[in-house]
């Protein structure tokens, strides 16, 4: 398996895409915005796209996919029955997958209104905007606030220390990493009491 | 090996495979089926690991987690996707090394030198950091969050989209760096500089909460 990292400079956004070593069909996680170098990157290793998943369908994660379904007979996953005019195939929490020959675990750890999925293939999460390195998504209110942090605390945090996490903002990281360092999961760091009345 | 990325970032790839021992659930150490712990040999490992670091200046896919080295030096290496966890460096070398995917995190790095390297979307977090040098770094997309750091210089770099999230920085100086995108959200600094750098394009706020 290969992993590819892209970042659009127009809105701040990783994008991945994963995909056997030696090209093929492969994976995009997150298309925020497709550029010439995100289809170079797609081009340039012999890639063609088949499968986009989407972790959160709001319009950072939304405005590349118009563009790569006009040149990719790619299939989208997400929360959603539908995106723009396209068919989604929705997934719920639990649900698994396998695509371009990986496995693949949706997981719903938002703890919100269900409206955000992350997905684990092998050692890798993809989390969206839900976790990213030292900190967490807007949530609407401090309830919802609380419930999201529960949720990705026994969700996530329960999983093996060496797992990657690759968000859609900012740097990568690791579950071992959060679950010592990030200030909302570590009263030693400054903890709970400063993120909820933040 | 890697190709370079058309917008100056790297592929990398990120399996490794798991330690044979059934219920553990690290990965195995390069040159072995084991994570260092359940190793027979951790020495002998170390010694191969150290021989493999030299005989190549492209490296991809090793697990050195655990590992202890001293006094190599790795300059203009390039690693892609290779796990440097819980390690403990002392006087390597790492000047104009390329870095992509790597994990640094919970390593012990003192007396170390990654002068003008390309740093981009490695992990760095909780490790202790002392009188090391990143002058003349780009060092994008990093996660430095939780480092306890002391003595050591990010001069004349670009930290671009880094974080220093819950960071202890004591003796650090950061002069004439691109700080735009910078989280230092409840970072205790102790004698930093800022001196020349664009602070104020830097996030200090505690909220940690993603934009």
């Amino acid at each position: 398996m290969r992993l590819f990292v892209h970042f659009s400079v127009t809105i701040f956004t990783n994008t991945y895409l994963v995909g056997p070593d030696q090209g093929g069909d492969a994976i995009l996680i997150d298309p925020g915005m497709m550029d010439v170098q995100l289809l170079k990157l797609i081009e340039g290793g012999n890639y063609r796209v088949r499968s986009i998943l989407l972790t959160h369908a709001n319009q950072d994660r939304l405005h590349g996919v118009k563009t790569l379904l006009k040149i990719y007979d790619a299939e989208l996953y997400s929360n959603r029955p539908h995106i723009y005019d396209c068919t989604c195939h929705k997934l719920s929490d639990g649900d698994r997958l396998s695509l371009s020959g990986l496995d693949i675990e949706a997981m719903d750890v938002s703890g919100r209104a269900g409206d955000s999925l992350v997905y684990r293939m092998g050692d890798l999460l993809f989390t969206g905007d839900l976790l990213g390195a030292g900190r967490v998504a807007k949530s609407l209110n401090r309830y919802a606030r609380s419930l999201l942090v529960s949720s990705i605390r026994e969700r996530v945090l329960a999983l093996g220390d060496s797992i990657a996490i690759l968000p859609a903002f900012g740097p990568p990281t690791t579950v071992g990493v959060e679950r010592a360092i990030n200030p909302l999961f570590n009263e030693e760091r400054g903890g709970q009491s400063r993120q909820e009345g933040a | 090996m890697s190709n370079a990325h058309p917008c100056g970032y790297r592929e990398a790839m990120l399996s490794f495979a798991k330690c044979a021992v059934s219920s553990c659930p690290e990965h195995a150490a390069t040159g072995s089926d084991r994570c260092l712990r359940h190793s027979d040999s951790p020495e002998e490992l170390r010694h191969a690991a150290s021989a493999l670091l030299l005989q190549s200046r492209e490296h991809e896919r090793l697990n050195l987690s655990g590992m202890s080295f001293s006094g190599l030096d790795l300059s203009e290496h390039q690693f892609s996707s290779c796990l440097f966890s819980r390690t403990d460096l002392r006087g390597v070398a790492f000047r104009r090394c390329s870095f992509t995917l790597c994990f640094f995190d919970f390593a012990e790095i003192t007396d170390c030198a990654f002068g003008e390297s390309k740093i981009m979307y490695t992990v760095f977090a909780g490790s202790k950091i002392v009188q090391s040098d990143f002058s003349g770094c780009d060092l994008l997309h990093t996660n430095l969050n939780g480092i306890d750091c002391l003595d050591t210089k990010f001069d004349d770099s670009d930290l671009y989209f880094s974080r220093f999230i819950a960071a202890h920085l004591t003796s650090v100086s950061f002069i004439d760096c691109n700080l735009k995108k910078v989280y230092f959200s409840a970072a205790q600094l102790n004698q930093v500089s800022f001196k020349y750098s664009n602070y104020e394009e830097a996030e200090f706020k505690e909220d940690p909460i993603l934009p």
